[in-house]
This record gives structure tokens, sequence and C-alpha cells, in this order.
């Protein structure tokens, strides 16, 4: 047997014990850190909810500081125009005062087309008459540039009011139309 | 949706590390060969088994498990409630923390009525998004115990079996889904909920070593042609293991003929083209394998190993020099992936069974030399990887971009940056479950702790807009203060009093003219004068008509005067009544205005407190969460390291390996058997 073979050999052998030494050291690695693993899941789902729990008492706090409920007046769009009518934006008018406006996304479309309802807006209003102008633009039937605007008088009431605004398909005449319902 | 392929029985069925494979060539082929063909197998099992786990979602992801629920849902219902329409629109972009705050506010202040079994549901999901899996399995288990609804029912146990299979508790998942599931006549709901139940035992069974059972299972999973590919596949494994090659075959052939229209039906071909070639392979029918391997789009996340196996089919015909075209293809790819490092000690020993002596070696002499600088890129890729702020670095840039996009949600590979030195290596790495779970949750704690953050930002505002409150409240209380004060009720109620003494007094006397008007008043003034003329006149018979019509009228006025006095006197007592309780009421409201300038003093103070402790929570948390992700960066540190030390010994074997067959070259042409240069 030639010198380098003893070589090879030895140098083969080398390679060995450093792989069993390494995977051993790696495993007793592996083994730690999924025992840690299972531990930190909980406290983590811990610390999830205790920020959960938080997030809502931040929450309420703001809305009650910046929309008590007695002039709180919310506004929300909802569509279920199928085809008809692809909206691109949405401009809130209150009092013909502009006090919103919203691009929307693809997600949010999307969101809106399964029957979600979107809040656009939440402002604070005395009781008495006020008046709400919600101007749409997108594409309506055959994709033709489509500009509206849905106006409504309402009269605010002492709790909180909730106004939407209803894109609904007419199949009879192929054109969105809008619905207003108010709810105290 | 379930996407799982479940290739164990596959694993331990073919080929072996250590032993030729069972359609090796006999001993005939040449000792070399053999040992060539040997110690290649072992290294094309080695690396199947490492990478088909990227493509077996043998755990549910979390995305999987939600997009499933999300499918229920859309499916099941109009929406009344203005509420539950906003949790939807938080719930279908996906926003989970929004979504789940929603849900705690509004359950605080009544629910959602008519859709709470819904939000329910949703709740459940919507934990399970954020990986809390203890708090979904609560929801879901009240839902379907408490819910009214059987579909609702079915979805929740549905749920719980994803939940438990998810954590690897096959036997819970199973008696779920066996006891509970009602059975709901025709609806596409149903079949919905039929095929996930199918589905689920079927790998329950498959896990199981229950073949037959999985194969009843699979086979029943109809009207959904996404699930019915992936069942196909499964089934396929279900028969080989049950030795039934040929149905496994046809299922495997009847995948490839499909046409497919999107990335996941071109998958599910890649990996049935390329189960097909393994299978030929350890059948000794090269050319069919040839055939399979070929079926491999090259762009495909399998084409590496399809291109090695390739390589194999052809050295299996004792096509040699076809052998090498897969393989020298390999060799243009990313030497960080092992096929390709494979194909590296592949290339120059099939050229030395070509007797292309000069070509093997300097293929040695390239391939030692990637070896190396693999093997430094490792090394680099360590000492980068045991850097604080390593993970940092890793975060998307864009995770804060996205408006209206909940990161929280984002699952995936597609979230991290393929990019950098460290980005080769670890890429698989980033695709195994647990990393991408562990990343997914310094993502989330990372995300936690910027919204905490900004909630923190928002606090002196919130003790802005109070102080604000406060001052106007002031400035009202004080104004109401001096309204109040001149306001003397005690003054009133005496005059009230003093009045309504006189008016009975006059009531009990009877004294009508007291009660006159100003009008009556007046008159009678007249008469008195009137009379006083009278009594001047003479006594004559002249006058006595006169005198006759004066007492006429003097009489009717008085009647009139008395008849009235009883209706000014009842009329004048309820205006009285009518003051006193006038006066009842706004003391009655002075009280209720006092009341509410304590209240609202009393609530601007709450608010102040609350402010304070939320702060005080806030810094909590905050610290937690830090805490929280050194231990989770340790802990993916660790995981990385575990990698790149396994490839670091990999590829010095691989090394170890050129540079022995190196230095058996140079001994052979030192020993003058070959010529080398």
């Amino acid at each position: 047997m030639s010198l380098i073979h003893i070589k090879q050999r030895i140098y083969r052998c080398a390679i060995v014990l450093f792989a069993v030494a390494l995977s051993t050291t790696l495993t007793n690695n592996a083994v730690y850190a999924n025992d840690n693993g299972s531990s930190t899941k909980n406290s983590v789902e811990t610390l999830k909810r205790d920020l959960l729990e938080l997030n809502k008492e931040l929450f309420i706090l703001e809305e009650e500081l910046l929309f008590p409920a007695n002039t709180q007046v919310a506004i929300f769009i909802s569509q279920d125009a199928g085809l008809l009518f692809k909206m691109d934006h949405a401009k809130v008018l209150l009092n013909n005062k502009a006090v919103n406006y919203h691009l929307y996304t693809d997600n949010e479309l999307n969101a809106l087309s399964r029957g979600a309802v979107h809040r656009i807006h939440t402002d604070n209003l005395n009781q008495g008459k006020h008046k709400l102008v919600i101007v749409l633009g997108g594409h309506g039937p055959k994709g033709r540039e489509f500009k509206r605007a849905a106006e409504l008088e309402f009269e605010k009431s002492t709790g909180t009011q909730y106004i939407e605004l209803r894109i609904v398909a007419n199949t009879k005449n192929q054109q969105p139309e809008f619905e207003f319902n108010v709810w105290d | 949706m379930i996407r799982q392929y479940h290739n164990k029985p596959l694993r331990l069925t073919w080929y072996r590390a250590g032993r030729p494979a069972p359609g090796a060539r006999p001993a005939s082929f040449c000792g070399f060969v053999i040992e060539f063909i040997t110690q290649a197998l072992a290294h094309i099992t080695l690396i199947f088994f490492l990478s088909l786990p990227l493509l077996c979602f043998s755990n549910l992801t979390r995305a999987e498990a939600v997009n499933l629920i999300d499918s229920n849902i859309e499916r099941s219902h109009q929406v009344n409630n203005m509420a539950y329409g906003e949790l939807l629109f938080h719930y279908y972009q996906h926003q989970a923390l929004n979504g789940i705050t929603h849900i705690l506010v509004k359950n605080q202040h009544g629910g959602y009525q008519e859709h709470q079994d819904h939000a329910d549901i949703l709740q459940g999901a919507l934990y399970l998004s954020l990986g809390m899996t203890e708090h979904a399995e609560t929801i879901f288990t009240a839902t379907a115990t408490n819910s009214l609804n059987p579909e609702t029912r079915n979805k929740a146990w549905i749920a719980l079996a994803e939940l438990a299979y998810g954590q690897k508790n096959y036997q819970k998942a199973k008696i779920i889904l066996i006891n509970n599931i009602e059975a709901l006549g025709a609806s596409d709901n149903y079949k919905q909920q039929k095929n996930q139940v199918h589905e689920y035992l079927g790998l329950i069974f498959l896990r199981e070593g229950q073949y037959q059972n999985a194969i009843e299972q699979l086979a029943a999973i109809n009207h959904d042609p996404l699930k019915q590919r992936y069942a196909s596949y499964n089934l396929a494994l279900a028969f080989f293991a049950l030795k039934e090659n040929d149905n496994a075959l046809i299922l495997l052939q009847s995948l490839l003929k499909l046409p497919t229209y999107n990335a996941e039906e071109d998958a599910i071909r890649d990996k049935a083209a390329l189960a097909l070639g393994q299978h030929y392979l350890e059948q000794n029918k090269p050319y069919l394998s040839k055939q399979a391997f070929s079926e491999v789009r090259l762009s495909s996340a399998f084409a590496n190993e399809a291109l090695l196996g390739l390589g194999w089919a052809n050295l299996s015909r004792a096509e040699l020099s076809t052998a090498l075209a897969p393989w020298l293809e390999l060799l243009k790819r990313d030497h960080a992936q092992k096929t390709v490092q494979e194909a590296f000690l592949m290339t120059p020993r099939a050229y030395e069974q070509l007797n292309a002596f000069q070509d093997a070696f300097s293929s040695y002499i390239i391939a030692s030399r990637v070896y190396e600088a693999e093997i430094d890129h490792i090394k680099t890729t360590l000492s980068y990887i045991n850097q604080n702020n390593w993970l940092e670095q890793l975060k998307p840039e864009n995770t804060q971009a996205a408006p209206g996009n909940d990161f929280l949600f984002k699952q995936g590979t597609e979230s991290v940056p393929l990019n950098g030195p460290e980005a080769a290596y670890l890429y698989q790495l980033f695709s195994t479950n647990n990393f991408n779970k562990g990343f997914q949750q310094f993502l989330e704690l990372q995300e936690l702790e910027n919204h905490l953050t900004k909630w923190k930002t928002k606090l002196p505002v919130f003790n802005l807009m109070l102080e604000n409150q406060v001052f106007k409240s002031n400035a009202l209380i004080r104004q109401l203060n001096n309204k109040i004060n001149s306001i003397d009720i005690d003054k009133f109620s005496d005059q009230v009093a003093e009045l309504s003494n006189e008016t009975n007094m006059y009531t009990e006397q009877e004294n009508f003219f007291l009660l006159a008007n100003d009008k009556e008043q007046s008159i009678l003034n007249s008469f008195k004068k009137l009379e006083a003329i009278i009594a001047r006149l003479p006594n004559t018979e002249e006058f006595s008509s006169i005198r006759s019509r004066y007492r006429i009228i003097r009489g009717t006025f008085f009647w009139n005067l008395k008849y009235n006095s009883y209706r000014a006197s009842y009329a004048f007592k309820n205006e009285l009544q009518k003051t006193r309780e006038e006066l009842s009421k706004l003391d009655l409201n002075i009280k209720n205005l006092q009341r509410s300038k304590d209240i609202a003093t009393n609530r601007h103070s709450i608010h102040k407190k609350r402010i304070n402790s939320l702060e005080l929570k806030i810094e909590n948390l905050i610290g937690r969460i830090q805490t929280h992700k050194i231990s989770q960066q340790a802990e993916l540190q660790s995981m990385a390291n575990t990698l790149l030390n396994a490839r670091l010994t990999h590829t010095s074997n691989l090394l170890a390996q050129t540079q022995i067959a190196i230095a058996r070259l140079q001994d052979k042409a030192a020993s003058g058997e070959r010529r080398i240069p």
C-alpha cells in the first residue's frame, strides 16, 4: 500500500470522526432549541393576549376621547354592484365641507365585493339637521368612467348614528344605484 | 386549502444510502461504476430526502388554515350588520390585529347579534393567524359545542381538527372528524366540508400507515379539481406503499396528462414527474425514468433534482456521454445548491469513465475550488448570522409600507429577502417550517413593538385632548355655576306659596270681586262712579227707569263676575300648580347639572388615570417584547448554525472526496497507469 493510500485513509477517518462529532454537537443544540421553543411559544401567546387586551383598552379610550357616543356619526360604504361598478375612490362632504377622501385598493375592493363594509369616516356632529354628500368615482358598465354624487339630509339624534351608503346593481337598466340606510 | 404531499413511505421504500439501489446494474458493468452508482444513488437519495420537505406541506400553515375558514365564511351568509361588515373588512384584508381588536371591543359592547356565530369563527381564525393556537382552540370548541347552526358547528369542528393536525396530534384530529361532523344534505358548503374531512382523514391514515383506509378517504374527494390533483398524488403514494405499483403509476401518469393553468398545478405535475422518474429508476427502467424526468420544467423548484436524476437515468443506460449533459447544465446553476454540488463531483467521475482523464482532472480541480469557495462562503455566512442584528437585517424593507396591509398575516418565504451573503445558504432554511414559523414570530413581535410604539406616541396627544376637554368643561361649569347661582329657587317658592294662600283665602271668603281681572275691575270702578251719579238724581218717576236699567245691568255683571270667578279661581290654581311643578323641575335640573358636573370632573380624572396606567402597560409590554425578540433571535441563530454547520460538513466531505479523486488520478499517473498532465 502506497503512502498516498495510507494518507487518504487517515484523511477519510478524520473526516468521518469530525462529521460524527459535529453531528452530535448539532443534535444536542437542536434538542435544546426545541425545548426552549415550546416554552417560548406559550409565553409569546401570553404576550400577544396581553397586547390584544391593551390594544382594546387603547382603542376604546381613543374612541371615547375622539368621538363621544352622543355626538358620533359613522359613515359606511358597502357594495353589491357586481360588475356594474368598480369603485376607484370616494369623497365625503359633511355640511358642504370635504372631510374625507379615500382611494380604494384592490384588497379593499375585494373585501367589499365579499360582503364587507368600509367605515369611510367618523365625525362629531351636534343634534339637528345635517347634509351628507358622498362623491363616488370609478368605472361603470363596459369600463366607462363613472362619477356620481349621493346626497342625504339627516337629523342627528342624541346617540351614535350610523349611515350606510349601499351601492347596488340595477339589473333593469344595467346601472349602479345608491341607497342610504340610517341607523340610530 | 390543504396542500400536502405525504412522501414518507416513498422515502422508506426507495433508495437507501449506503447500499446499491434495487435496480442497480449487476457487477458485470465494472466494479467502479457499481461503486459510483451506489455512492451517487446514496447522494441522490440524500438530496431527495432533504429536498422533498421543501414542498411537503406536512404541517398546515396558519395562512392555509385561515384560508380554509375564509372560504367557508364567504359562501355562507348575507351581511346585515354594520359592525360585522366592518369586521369582515379587516378580516378579508388579513388585518388580524385590527380584526381581533374589533371583536374584543364589540363583544364588550353587545356583540354582533345575528352574526355572532360567524364572528366567533372569524375570531378563532384570526387568533390562529396570529399564532395564538390555544385561544383559537378555546373559541372553536365553544362554537362547536354551543352553536345552534349545524353548518357552523361543522366549520368549528373542522377548524379544531385542523388545529390538532397542525399540532401533529393526529389521533385527536381523527376522532374529531369521525365523531362530530354532521351530514347536511347536498349543499355546496357541505360538499366542501366533506372534501376537507376526507382529505384530512386520508392524510392521517397515510401517516399512520393505514393505506387502505387512506385510499378510501382520498378517493372520496370530488367536485374540487385542485383538491383531486393533490388527492391523486397522495393516492399514488398509498398505492406504492401497498406495492400496487400499477395503480400508483396510472395516477401519476394521469397527473402528467392533465393540462395546467397555474403555478400550483404546475408544481403538482412536476412533483408527479419527479416521483415517476424516481420510481422507474428504482425499477431499473432508465428509458422511462429519463422520459419522466424530462417532463419536469427547467424553471421548476424540482428542476435540479430532475436534472441529476436524468443524468443517472442516462448513466444507467450506459450512456455516459449523455449523462454529462444534464449535469453540465446543473453546473451553471447556483453553486450553493446541494444538487449542483453533487453534479460537480459526478461530472468528473463520468469523464473518468469515458477515459477523458484530462477533463476529469480539470473538472475535479474546478470542483475542489468550488467547494473551497463554498466552504469560505459558509464560514462568512456563519459569522454573518451570529451578529446581534442579523434578523433586523433580514427584515423585509417594505413591511411598514403597504398601508392597510397587516404584516402579521403574511406567511411564507416571500417575506424574506433572498439576497445578501447569507441568502443562498439560508434559502433552504427559510423554506423549512420551523425556521419560517420562528422568523414569522420574530416579525410579528417586531410589528407588535412598532404598533405599541405608535400607541405610545399617541398617548401625549390623548393627554392634550383631555386637557382641552377639561379646560372647555371647566369654562362650561363656571357658566353653569353663574346661572345656577343667579336662580333663587327659594324666593320663587315663597312667592308661589303666598299667592296660593291668597287664592285659598279669597275662595273661602267667596269674595269674587277680588278675583276680577283688570277689565272687570275697571267696569266695577265705572259702576261705583255711575252709582254715585245715580244717587244724586232726584227720586222721581222720570229717573226710576234709569235706576231700574242700572240695577239690571249691575246685577247681570255681578252674576257674570261671580260665575267667572269660579273659573278664574280654578284656572289660577292650575297655573299655580304648574308653576310649582316647573319650579320642582328646575330644582331637579339644577341638581342634575351639578351631578353631571361632578361626573364630568370624575370622568376626566378616570381618563387621566387610564392614560397613565396604559402608558405603564405599554412600557411593560415593549420590554417583554424586546426580551422575546432577543430569545427568538438566539433560537433562529441556533437553527441557522445547525443547518450551516451541516452544510459545512457536507461540503467538506465533497471536497475530501474530490481531493481523494485528484490524489487517485495523480497516483495513477505517477504509477504510469495513466498520463495526467
